[in-house]
């Protein structure tokens, strides 16, 4: 009896522990949502006003229209598919060849890949950008993508991914007639097609959010991406907190529609990159 | 006459150098693309940090050690090295020591669990960017929600942001609250994983709570604590996205101590190759985050030995 009790006690102060955690966890992003809907006057009303008097879509328009995040968007959209999809794409075709294929200096070249792997890429930043300046890639498209689309991380990834899975289909397409490519392709991609998902979550993920990078790649606002256009807001803006939680609420709405949608995605190629190390 | 053995042999060989072919070339990509945009940065930062080198007149000389000597004696370049250095060792351990309280509690059968880890991975989806500015609001020593809530029930409610003896502190409680979900749902997945035999049988020993934790669970999921500690330092030491958002565009404004407070060596990086346009300066700094990158990563495996669990 005495122990039941004990017992339920313990329960219940796990769960208090748990949702404290969840309620910090989930506050700053209802801070911001309500903030979005206010007034100036009612950011700064003392004592704090917790609900807007009217909820409006002022400052979302505002946000939309006179600060131009529609072209940001864009920008970030288009930023986001070529990086991903072309990033993908190289990574998968590598991870293929590394884990199926047998060919003369495959160790050395997988060690060459993983010696660049080792460093991290803020130390190339500056190099990088005096390439993209000869290129004459300031400011466009090609400058903000291309550097980015050689992950060597998504993979390793993949070669798991590839390397969990049987391969004796291989040999029976092979005799099919079925030309590597098409082995690749038709018969070994659709085998990992939840690492797939994963890693392309996760590598969406962070080309949305990315800040640095495109950061230096851009000067001017015609391939502003996101979160360089919310950077540049908080120091021009900084006060008006309604306009920028409506930006940031613009800003991380997409990531958070992914995120409902496939969350078990998210978890899944979380947990394979820390199982695997 | 060749026999039939020999003209086996003879196609299976064309074979292996058709497979030789196409290994090459569904390699060129990425391998090419790593070498232009991977190898040769790496290797140019490296001659970058011995010359004199400015972002708009460019190659100005050799500077030998010079910029190493200016990274090392420098005070705002020292500032970085510090900051970066207490920024990684208090976030790192504190993020860890939370997750693996919640992964904890979260192993125990509850309900629920799925939408605890929905909430608590949350953070790591939103861009820094917005998360920073959010920080930035929740901080606000006038109008801002924890100072209204920690004036509320009688406590002190500094300048977060604004004083230097703060900003840090508030870096690092911004820098834990992103790491939280993402080091609670991998080690909760290392929970998840032992066998359940281990923790019966100690209960028949009569053993706790607290000693199944200590002396089954953490023991036991000590190599996941490894991998996160390594990669979340890996990744404390580039900071660069929060200290850009709480200091803003202009560091001569925003500047002195407030800056120095919080500065990072990524930031320095940015600072000193972007704005100060000094590329021999930038690339000896990133020279010298890379060593110590290695230096520490290098040391903790040296550690391991000590503390991680490997049967």
């Amino acid at each position: 009896m005495g122990l039941s009790r004990k017992k339920k006690i313990s329960q219940l102060v796990v769960y208090m522990v748990l949702i404290l955690g969840s309620v910090l966890m989930v506050i700053p992003f209802f801070w911001m949502i309500l903030t979005s809907f206010k007034t100036y006057k009612e950011v700064i009303a003392l004592p704090i006003q917790w609900l807007p008097a009217q909820w409006k879509f002022d400052n979302y328009a505002q946000v939309l229209g006179k600060l131009d995040f529609l072209r940001y968007y864009r920008n970030t959209i288009l930023v986001t598919v070529t990086t991903v999809s072309v990033m993908t794409f190289f990574a998968a075709l590598a991870a293929y060849t590394f884990a199926r294929m047998n060919f003369p200096g495959k160790n050395l070249l997988f060690g060459l890949l993983l010696i660049v792997y080792m460093v991290p890429p803020q130390m190339t930043m500056v190099p990088k950008y005096m390439m993209i300046v000869k290129l004459g890639w300031v400011d466009t498209l090609a400058g903000i993508v291309v550097p980015n689309l050689f992950s060597v991380y998504t993979m390793f990834m993949l070669k798991q991914f590839f390397a969990s899975v049987p391969g004796d289909m291989d040999a029976a397409a092979k005799i099919d007639g079925c030309s590597y490519f098409g082995i690749f392709w038709r018969v070994d991609l659709p085998l990992v097609k939840n690492g797939l998902i994963a890693i392309t979550v996760l590598n969406v993920l962070w080309s949305w959010n990315d800040l640095l990078w495109p950061l230096i790649a851009t000067s001017t606002d015609r391939m502003r991406v996101l979160s360089v256009a919310i950077a540049t807001l908080n120091n021009s803006d900084g006060s008006q907190y309604q306009l920028l939680m409506a930006a940031g609420v613009l800003a991380i709405l997409p990531m958070l529609i992914i995120y409902g949608v496939c969350q078990q995605y998210f978890i899944e190629g979380i947990t394979s990159s820390g199982v695997k190390g | 006459m060749k026999s039939p053995m020999m003209k086996k042999e003879m196609r299976s060989r064309g074979k292996i150098k058709k497979e030789w072919l196409w290994a090459y070339v569904f390699l060129a990509p990425m391998f090419l693309g790593t070498l232009v945009f991977g190898l040769f940065p790496i290797l140019y930062s490296f001659f970058l940090s011995v010359t004199k080198w400015d972002l708009l007149s460019g190659f100005q000389g050799m500077a030998g050690i010079e910029n190493f000597i200016s990274v090392f004696t420098n005070p705002t370049t020292l500032y970085e090295i510090r900051n970066t250095l207490v920024y990684s060792a208090a976030t790192v351990p504190i993020t860890l020591m939370f997750s693996l309280l919640f992964a904890n509690l979260l192993s125990k059968g509850i309900r629920g669990k799925g939408i605890f880890r929905i909430i608590y991975f949350l953070p790591n989806i939103i861009m820094p960017t917005a998360v920073a500015m959010v920080w930035r609001w929740l901080l606000n020593t006038k109008y801002g929600l924890v100072n209204m809530i920690l004036g509320a029930v009688g406590l002190p409610t500094p300048s977060w942001i604004s004083d230097p003896n703060f900003i840090m502190t508030s870096l690092i409680i911004v820098g834990v609250w992103s790491g939280i979900g993402y080091n609670t749902i991998i080690l909760l997945a290392a929970i998840q994983g032992l066998s359940r035999d281990m923790y019966e049988s100690a209960e028949l020993d009569g053993a706790g709570e607290r000693v199944k934790f200590f002396k089954i669970t953490l023991p036991l999921v000590s190599p996941s604590l490894f991998f996160l500690l390594t990669m979340g330092i890996m990744k404390a030491m580039r900071a660069f996205d929060m200290i850009y958002m709480f200091i803003g565009k202009d560091p001569w404004s925003a500047g002195g101590p407030l800056l120095d407070a919080v500065r990072t060596m990524v930031y320095g990086i940015y600072f000193n190759g972007f704005t100060r346009m000094d590329m021999g300066m930038a690339s000896a700094e990133s020279v010298v985050l890379f060593v110590m990158i290695l230096i520490v990563t290098g040391l903790q495996f040296k550690l391991q030995e000590k503390w991680v669990n490997y049967d």
